[in-house]
């Protein structure tokens, strides 16, 4: 009992999110795949459904267009907290920063340990809120004032929106907590030799992670506490006068909603980096691996890395183009948005140099890579659109958001993170993933990403606004209605198919094939522990970078971060 | 293996961009804010070109430097100045595009037309209303607590005369053609907003405020009204009607309307 | 001790970043001073983290959490509902006290520092009852705003303000006090290990930051227009 589920060893607490957040996608996903049904075919009948969740459908066995925002609103919460923020920083980070610095265990391991534990707490508060009266709150993940404000401005409004809000604040307060913990130990942790030039790109990736939660998470919380304020103790922070809601007239103050999207956003933005930037850092890694040959500009993705982890804080505005800013903000803020895109950039065109000239080895972590490549690429361009003010007057809260950010944010961050189990599955396990369902399953979702997403922008073009639980009340609407069905069918089969993912770790747990240690042949210090590693972690002295890879006239195409000088021509040149 | 991935992402890449660039299309464009088309246009075939550019270039890639034909990898660490050079060449791109497209905002946002015929839209849970000032050019005050349903949908304050002459069209927003229109915005509850896609403007109508948008209709046709801005359960059928009619017609419209109300 | 590990850090940065591929790398590391030692050791030496370190980075969270009210409070300060509430006379008593209580704790530390015991903990001592003395004067402050019909309400914004700054100041400052008794404690049982030590400079630190804090609320709250 304490040694695995209280325990304080960082790999156990790695794991421990990991599982989190595999639950928490499946929960998440399932709410997805309910949403869709019910836009795609509304009056349907839902027979086991409707026997199910009694609450969720009105007297014609139609579900509540209520209950679908409920799904949207947790499934877009679920998504962003639970599994993009904590899969690839929280997961991945716990267990393998440690061991790529060469420390014994995190700065503070049992920080790690209430981390953990509070994040589970507020996963489980936020699920709660589906079974208080009204259910679950209906504002979308971004929970505007005043429909989040008011009790009485909509079913779902009322304890399920208060315990949404207790959430994310312990979920703020674990992601500081676990932030600092992060960032000490790379500064104080790392091993003799190993400087910050030195460190892997993934390990940049969690710091620069860190960072921006450190700086983002408290303002979340203090937001989410006014809020809070405003719907049980009678305060108007968010709430503006003259208002006339179920019945009643509200003449309180002069509160402002905007400042809540302020706040949120200030917020809100960088959390979309929290998502990627780990995953960045995996893809850079992997890539280098895979192609055997040194990261392509490895200062330049540092400085990239720390760049966008800056200017992420200063473009929160172009949520706002079309909420009554002023030019100047507007143009301040649609220049930032294109600015920050520049580095992403550079990211990409060292991607490509990285993978030139090398020797490509198509293993399935590596096809992950390659088609988060594609798919960061592609979203990334949506955000060309997007942070343009004037395109997002047209653009904005459509489905043409929802597509870009679900193939930037959401699926490139994914297949980083499927890219993730699949390359330290073996240093975890001591077993390798098989290779031919990982194919199979990276062809089938690398298309059907593209499928459901991509049409999604169509959508968009078309003027089909977001949210909306049902499409049938526009005429112009109707006439999206076979892509809609494209799009529910796209996604039926591309959900199916993560259960192969699933068979795939499960069954490669207890029968994959046995590898011997470092399969990948990697040069970073988490293969020099053993497979499954022990207990304590192997600390080693660091003698070179960590991308060195088919260094002219060696006699092997890599040498780990450990090796001390090799006896070859090079020595004496 | 290689071949296949290639192969796809090639294939993946020519149709994607042959979706975008002929599959797909804005609606009827009905008002004057043919630029945010063209940007949009412009902003494609720039995209355009980098999204099949680096999808032809990955494809390439893969197949060329597979593990079986390239004996040993090159050693190259990177290159700054080709990296300087890119940045450079994106950011004058960049900045180009944000700066045509700001001032195509600005255009919309920041201008007052000259003698524009005012109306009001008014938003609430789950309804657009609206408002036209009547033969005094003044809209009569707003007392919330004075809404009755059905009598007296937006609350017109009984007290004022500049509200006796007021016309409530309810859910239909009527306007002429190529007349300049200055749209004030106000919610009654949560924020809204006011979305039509064929006139290209979509405007946020945040409570406790108020928004003026300015448009000309260019083109006579029934429009939909759409609500963008998530306001509750019914947000997906909170609609109104938009008629575009020629002058002549809005003037015989507003003189019976005017007659109505009187009644 | 902080110091130095941060600055050995910094040292890092600019010596082993020689390029992290550089073939330089082939010939003995970065080339930077303390590379050359790596190959004379066989073990790596073991890292104490710094509690300094975690005060500054618990620190950098409150300050962003703070200034994000901070930044409602001054937009919410230009509106027409905002009507200045006088300031209760108790909050002048709390601000002395707690800057008071600052400069006793310094003493303190400077005590240990000299290993004047039981000077240290006297002092100590002091700041604690200075600490609940702040405390009651901020209760006292609440009390003198009530009996004059100022409530948290939302007719009333700046009371509103008053009434949270005050209430998560004290809720952070709660565990400034927490953290003094616990090194009170250490000094009635004169327990000053190094890892005591650290702690008396952690809550230290951690004073005179909720101090400083006060100060920028108070001022906002009552002085700045």
């Amino acid at each position: 009992m304490r040694k695995y589920l209280f325990s304080q060893d960082h790999k156990i607490i790695g794991l421990q999110y990991y599982l989190l957040a595999l639950l928490a996608v499946f929960v998440s996903i399932t709410f997805s795949v309910i949403m869709r049904l019910r836009l795609t075919w509304p009056s349907d009948v839902w027979f086991i459904m409707s026997k199910l969740l009694p609450t969720a459908f009105n007297q014609t066995g139609q579900m509540t267009p209520e209950f679908y925002l409920s799904l949207m609103t947790m499934h877009g919460t679920i998504m962003v907290f639970f599994v993009l923020t904590l899969a690839p920083q929280a997961a991945f980070g716990n267990y393998f920063l440690p061991l790529q610095i060469g420390a014994k265990e995190m700065a503070y391991p049992k920080l790690g340990l209430i981390s953990f534990w509070l994040t589970f707490l507020s996963f489980c508060v936020l699920l709660s809120a589906f079974f208080v009266t009204g259910g679950a709150p209906l504002t979308g993940w971004t929970a505007y004032p005043p429909l989040s404000s008011i009790v009485s401005s909509q079913p779902g409004q009322a304890r399920g929106m208060d315990l949404w809000l207790v959430s994310l604040s312990i979920f703020s307060l674990a992601t500081i907590l676990n932030s600092i913990n992060f960032l000490i130990t790379v500064i104080t942790k790392r091993t003799t030799g190993m400087s910050l030039m030195r460190l892997p790109l993934t390990c940049w990736g969690w710091l620069a992670t860190a960072m921006v939660s450190l700086l983002a998470f408290p303002v979340l919380l203090a937001a989410g506490l006014l809020l809070l304020f405003d719907r049980t103790l009678g305060t108007a922070f968010f709430l503006p006068s003259g208002l006339l809601i179920d019945g009643k007239v509200i003449s309180l103050t002069d509160g402002l909603p905007l400042l809540w999207q302020h706040l949120f956003w200030f917020f809100g933005h960088p959390e979309v980096y929290i998502a990627i930037l780990p995953a960045m850092g995996f893809v850079s890694h992997f890539l280098a691996t895979f192609s055997r040959k040194p990261v392509f500009g490895y200062r330049s993705m540092v400085f990239a890395t720390l760049a966008i982890a800056l200017l992420g804080f200063l473009v929160w505005g172009h949520h706002m183009f079309i909420a009554g800013i002023s030019p100047y903000l507007s143009m301040t803020f649609s220049l930032l948005t294109l600015t920050i895109a520049v580095p992403s950039a550079i990211k990409t065109l060292n991607w490509f140099g990285t993978i030139w000239g090398g020797k490509i080895q198509l293993t399935t972590p590596m096809l992950y890579s390659l088609g988060f490549i594609s798919l960061f690429i592609t979203g990334g361009l949506g955000g060309i659109f997007l942070g343009q003010s004037s395109l997002d007057i047209y653009l904005h809260d459509t489905y043409f958001v929802v597509g870009h950010f679900h193939l930037i944010m959401g699926s490139s961050a994914i297949f980083a993170i499927f890219a993730a189990t699949a390359f330290w599955f073996p240093q975890i396990v001591g077993r390798q993933m098989n290779e031919d369902l990982g194919k199979v399953h990276f062809f089938i979702t690398f298309l059907g990403v593209y499928a459901i997403f991509l049409p999604m922008h169509f959508l968009g073009i078309a003027g089909n606004p977001r949210r909306y639980a049902e499409i049938s009340e526009f005429l112009y609407l109707n006439e999206l209605q076979p892509l809609h069905k494209f799009i529910t069918i796209a996604m039926l089969v591309t959900v199916n198919v993560q259960l192969l993912f699933l068979i795939n770790l499960i069954t490669s747990i207890f029968a994959g094939k046995k590898v011997k240690e470092n399969p990948w042949k990697a040069t970073t210090l988490e293969w020099t522990s053993s497979s499954p590693p022990s207990k304590d972690n192997a600390t080693t002295i660091v003698y070179r970078g960590a991308y060195d890879f088919s260094l002219p006239g060696a006699n092997k195409d890599y040498f780990m971060q450990t090796e001390d000088l090799p006896n070859n021509s090079l020595d004496n040149s | 293996m290689a071949l296949a991935i290639a192969i796809l992402i090639w294939l993946l890449a020519i149709t994607i961009t042959a979706l975008f660039f002929f599959g797909s299309s804005f609606p009827a464009l009905a008002s004057n804010f043919s630029q945010i088309d063209n940007q949009f246009s412009l902003t494609l075939i720039i995209t355009g070109i980098a999204f099949l550019l680096s999808h032809l270039l990955l494809g390439y890639f893969i197949l060329k430097y597979q593990e079986k034909k390239s004996s040993i990898a090159k050693y190259h660490l990177g290159n700054l100045r080709l990296e300087i050079a890119y940045a450079s060449l994106l950011i004058v791109i960049f900045i180009t595009l944000a700066a045509t497209s700001q001032n195509i905002w600005n255009k919309i946002y920041s201008s007052t037309p000259k003698n524009p015929l005012e109306i009001e839209a008014v938003a609430k849970q789950f309804e657009w209303q609206f408002r036209y000032h009547g033969s005094d050019n003044k809209f009569g005050r707003i007392d919330l607590t004075q809404i009755e349903k059905d009598n007296n949908p937006l609350g017109l304050d009984k007290n004022d005369p500049d509200g006796n002459d007021d016309i409530l069209t309810g859910s239909e927003l009527v306007v002429p053609l190529g007349e300049s229109i200055r749209l004030y915005l106000r919610s009654q509850d949560v924020i809204h907003s006011f979305f039509v896609p064929n006139l290209r403007v979509k405007q946020d109508v945040m409570p406790g405020m108020l928004m003026k948008l300015h448009f000309q209709a260019t083109k006579i046709g029934e429009y939909e009204i759409a609500c963008a801005e998530l306001c509750g359960l019914g947000h997906y059928r909170m609609k109104a009607k938009l008629k575009v009619v020629s002058k002549e017609d809005f003037a015989v419209w507003l003189r019976n309307n005017t007659k109505n109300d009187k009644n | 001790m902080t110091s130095v590990d941060i600055k050995e850090k910094s040292n890092d940065v600019t010596t082993g970043g020689g390029g992290n591929n550089n073939l330089d790398n082939f010939r003995g590391g970065g080339g930077g001073g303390d590379d050359s030692n790596d190959k004379n050791k066989t073990q790596p030496k073991e890292k104490k983290s710094s509690p300094m370190l975690f005060l500054l980075f618990a620190i950098i969270p409150i300050v962003m959490f703070f200034g994000a009210i901070i930044f409602v409070y001054i937009v919410r300060e230009m509106g027409k509902a905002w009507k200045p509430i006088s300031m209760p006379s108790a909050v002048v008593s709390s601000t002395l006290v707690l800057i008071i209580s600052s400069f006793t704790l310094e003493i303190a530390r400077s005590a240990l520092k000299n290993k004047l015991l039981e000077k240290f903990k006297r002092w100590v001592m002091i700041s604690t009852v200075l600490g609940i003395a702040f405390f009651t004067s901020q209760l006292v402050a609440w009390k003198q705003l009530m009996a004059k019909g100022v409530y948290m309400e939302a007719t009333n914004p700046h009371a509103t303000f008053f009434y949270i700054l005050t209430g998560v100041h004290a809720l952070h400052l709660l565990g400034g006090l927490l953290g003094l008794s616990y090194i009170l404690l250490g000094a009635i049982y004169y327990r000053f290990t190094a890892e005591k030590r650290a702690a008396v400079d952690v809550a230290t630190g951690y004073w005179h930051f909720m101090d400083v804090l006060w100060i920028v609320l108070f001022v906002l709250l009552f002085v700045w227009k």
